[in-house]
């Protein structure tokens, strides 16, 4: 099978993907609005492959080789979980070297101008609680990477697609249309894994950053069903630094730019197991911020 | 190759589109010279901000290893000071240690020191108690590096990381003409603010370096490498040390690296060697005239033709010769061809080594 090349702009970001993975182009097809097959007049910004691994790999056990630059930075993974490789490396290319933005492992979604961080531990129902918010007409940022700038201070979007993994694939058929969902990757290192379609209305509004006003650290709980509490300045200084991934090499300048967010936003703590409830505690909270 | 070019003329991008600017990055990039040609590039106004900016994110890991490795120095210093062990930073550690602003981002794989055999093992037992351990190596590889080479199996910091190569010599043991080690740590230079570290001289620093990258036998980085013998005859050449050059060389003994070394650096860079160097090394290079042909095919070809889209078909080529003379150089025949089988032999079960399981 021939080797193809397309070019994915998301956000700020232009990747070169070339892949003779059938379900890689297929994936790209349905999940990506604006890619092409010329890069045109644009700076390239990562060139990365997913493809087959050797061919006596093809017939045995098949496997995907993710590559940036011509160099492999991970082991290959089983074949059906290239679509998620790719999403996966391309979230590594950005957070090792994007460095003209602090790069929080958190989702981040806009509302009325409002620019909303959501943090939590692998597992707390971040990107869940992400994907049910874009449902619901909030625009879609990043589920995985919050791109704060230095220059300016705003939060850059990406608009890619959504990383579901296990139960939160169900629960999110309710909000979605079939079609919107990849098919799944099972055994991941995650569990299974399903991508689900970014709403068209955050993609075509990707390049429009927008001001951070509050951060949410949440975590969901079978026996709760909505709880609210503050979060000190001190500790939200403390929970965005350890879950920056760029911070040693920024150095002094993501310490600056992360008390400067938290000066700036108001940072609340939420526990939940109501999707409904949840949304209408975070839009209460951003009604009490400064804009 | 794009970024030949500009290493070699540092203005020369006229009317470039994105095309070639994408191009120069990734070929800096794949090169990991890509910090230090944003040190070439910052501050000509022509360079488009967002090649900048693609450079300079590159430069931030030039920065962090710079901070570390200014710490990682002072402490190997200090354990070694407590007995009295003098060191010698070799190569990328030198040109940092030295704060030569030619060498402003370049990378480093890991720190050389040269100690004296005489000190090796207190400075390995120094180094053991403050957390440098040996890291993947069998009893094979050990007795190897030991017995044939001019340095110690790669330490590795439990905590930090940092990989230390301890040198004994510079040319490994088994070359009839392995300089005495004494002949070089007399020509040294100290270094301010460490008490027992010292860096070559610039003449014996070239010849080193020279001699390092020619008794290679792999030369991912021989772009880099030759670079890094432009920058110091750009750093260094004047009247005095081209003679200077000149004795030192004669009084190691050097054999054709140092001719190969500036023949290739002023082919490639166009760095200004005088013609009378040129030919007074070329004397010290014994092989006949089609083995200079072979070796500058295959130099150029490893260094200009390196970047994977560019690679002619016949790349493989001129490694495999590279290869085969790199071990040939160290070692005789006889030694060779049980090397190479247990090396092929051992490369079979460990594929992947180099690669690490997805983290994101």
């Amino acid at each position: 099978m021939s080797k193809s090349k397309f070019y994915l702009r998301t956000g700020p970001v232009l990747f070169e993907v070339t892949s003779n993975i059938e379900s890689v182009r297929r994936y790209l097809a349905s999940h990506y609005l604006d890619f092409s097959d010329s890069p045109g007049e644009q700076f390239i910004d990562y060139r990365i492959s997913v493809t087959h691994g050797p061919l006596y790999r093809r017939l045995l056990s098949p496997q995907a080789v993710f590559k940036v630059n011509h160099r492999q930075p991970f082991k290959p993974l089983p074949l059906d979980q290239a679509p998620a490789m790719l999403e996966w490396g391309m979230n590594w290319c950005i957070t090792t070297s994007a460095h003209q933005y602090m790069i929080i492992h958190a989702a981040t979604v806009e509302i009325d101008g409002h620019g909303v961080i959501i943090c939590a531990p692998p597992g707390s129902g971040k990107s869940t609680l992400c994907a049910y918010l874009a449902s619901q007409g909030w625009r879609l940022l990043s589920d995985e990477l919050a791109l704060l700038s230095l220059s300016d201070g705003m939060l850059y979007g990406l608009a890619r697609p959504i990383n579901l993994k296990n139960s939160s694939i169900d629960l999110m058929k309710a909000f979605y249309q079939d079609d919107d969902f990849s098919d799944e990757a099972k055994d991941t290192h995650k569990g299974t894994v399903c991508l689900v379609k970014p709403p068209k209305e955050s993609v075509l509004q990707v390049q429009t950053p927008v001001s951070p006003a509050l951060m949410v650290f949440v975590s969901y709980q079978a026996d709760e069903h909505c709880y609210v509490e503050p979060v000190s300045k001190s500790q939200a200084l403390i929970e965005i630094i350890k879950n920056t991934f760029n911070f040693a090499p920024l150095a002094g300048k993501a310490f600056c730019a992360a008390r400067q967010l938290v000066q700036q936003t108001e940072a609340v703590y939420v526990e939940y197991n109501n999707f409904a409830s949840c949304e209408k505690a975070i839009r209460s909270c951003i009604t009490n911020c400064p804009k | 190759m794009l970024l030949a070019k500009i290493l070699r003329s540092p203005n020369h991008f006229d009317n470039w589109s994105n095309k070639e600017w994408s191009l120069l990055v990734h070929e800096a990039l794949y090169h990991q010279m890509a910090a230090q040609v944003f040190h070439l590039l910052k501050a000509s106004t022509d360079v488009p901000p967002h090649v900048l900016q693609a450079l300079n994110n590159a430069n931030y890991s030039y920065l962090r290893q710079n901070q570390l490795f200014e710490h990682e120095i002072q402490y190997i210093n200090d354990w070694l000071a407590g007995e009295d062990i003098s060191l010698c930073l070799l190569k990328g550690g030198a040109y940092q240690a030295l704060k030569l602003e030619r060498f402003n981002g370049r990378l480093m794989a890991d720190i050389d020191i040269l100690v004296k055999q005489s000190d090796l093992k207190k400075t390995e037992q120094l180094l053991a108690q403050n957390g440098y351990i040996a890291f993947k190596h069998s009893d094979y590889d050990d007795k190897f590096y030991r017995e044939r080479s001019q340095e110690i199996p790669p330490l590795i910091h439990l905590q930090r990381k940092t990989v230390l190569d301890v040198h004994f010599n510079i040319l490994p043991l088994t070359l009839k003409q392995a300089p005495t080690e004494a002949s070089l740590l007399l020509a040294q230079q100290k270094l301010a603010g460490l008490s027992h570290s010292f860096t070559l001289k610039p003449p014996t620093m070239l010849i080193h370096s020279a001699i390092h990258l020619f008794y290679e036998s792999e030369f991912d980085k021989a772009l880099r490498d030759l670079y890094d013998i432009h920058l110091l005859t750009q750093e260094f050449g004047n009247e005095q040390f081209w003679h200077e050059l000149i004795s030192a060389h004669n009084a190691i003994g050097g054999d054709g690296s140092l001719y190969l070394a500036l023949r290739y650096s002023q082919q490639f860079f166009g760095s200004a060697v005088p013609a009378s160097v040129i030919e007074q090394l070329s004397e010290c290079y014994s092989g006949p005239r089609w083995v200079l042909a072979v070796l500058d095919y295959c130099f150029s070809t490893v260094t200009l033709s390196s970047y994977p889209p560019d690679r002619p078909w016949h790349y493989h080529l001129a490694t495999s010769i590279l290869y085969i003379r790199g071990h040939l150089k160290r070692m005789p025949l006889r030694m060779l061809i049980p090397h190479l089988l247990r090396k092929t032999f051992y490369n079979l079960f460990e594929k992947h080594k180099d690669t690490t399981p997805i983290e994101i």
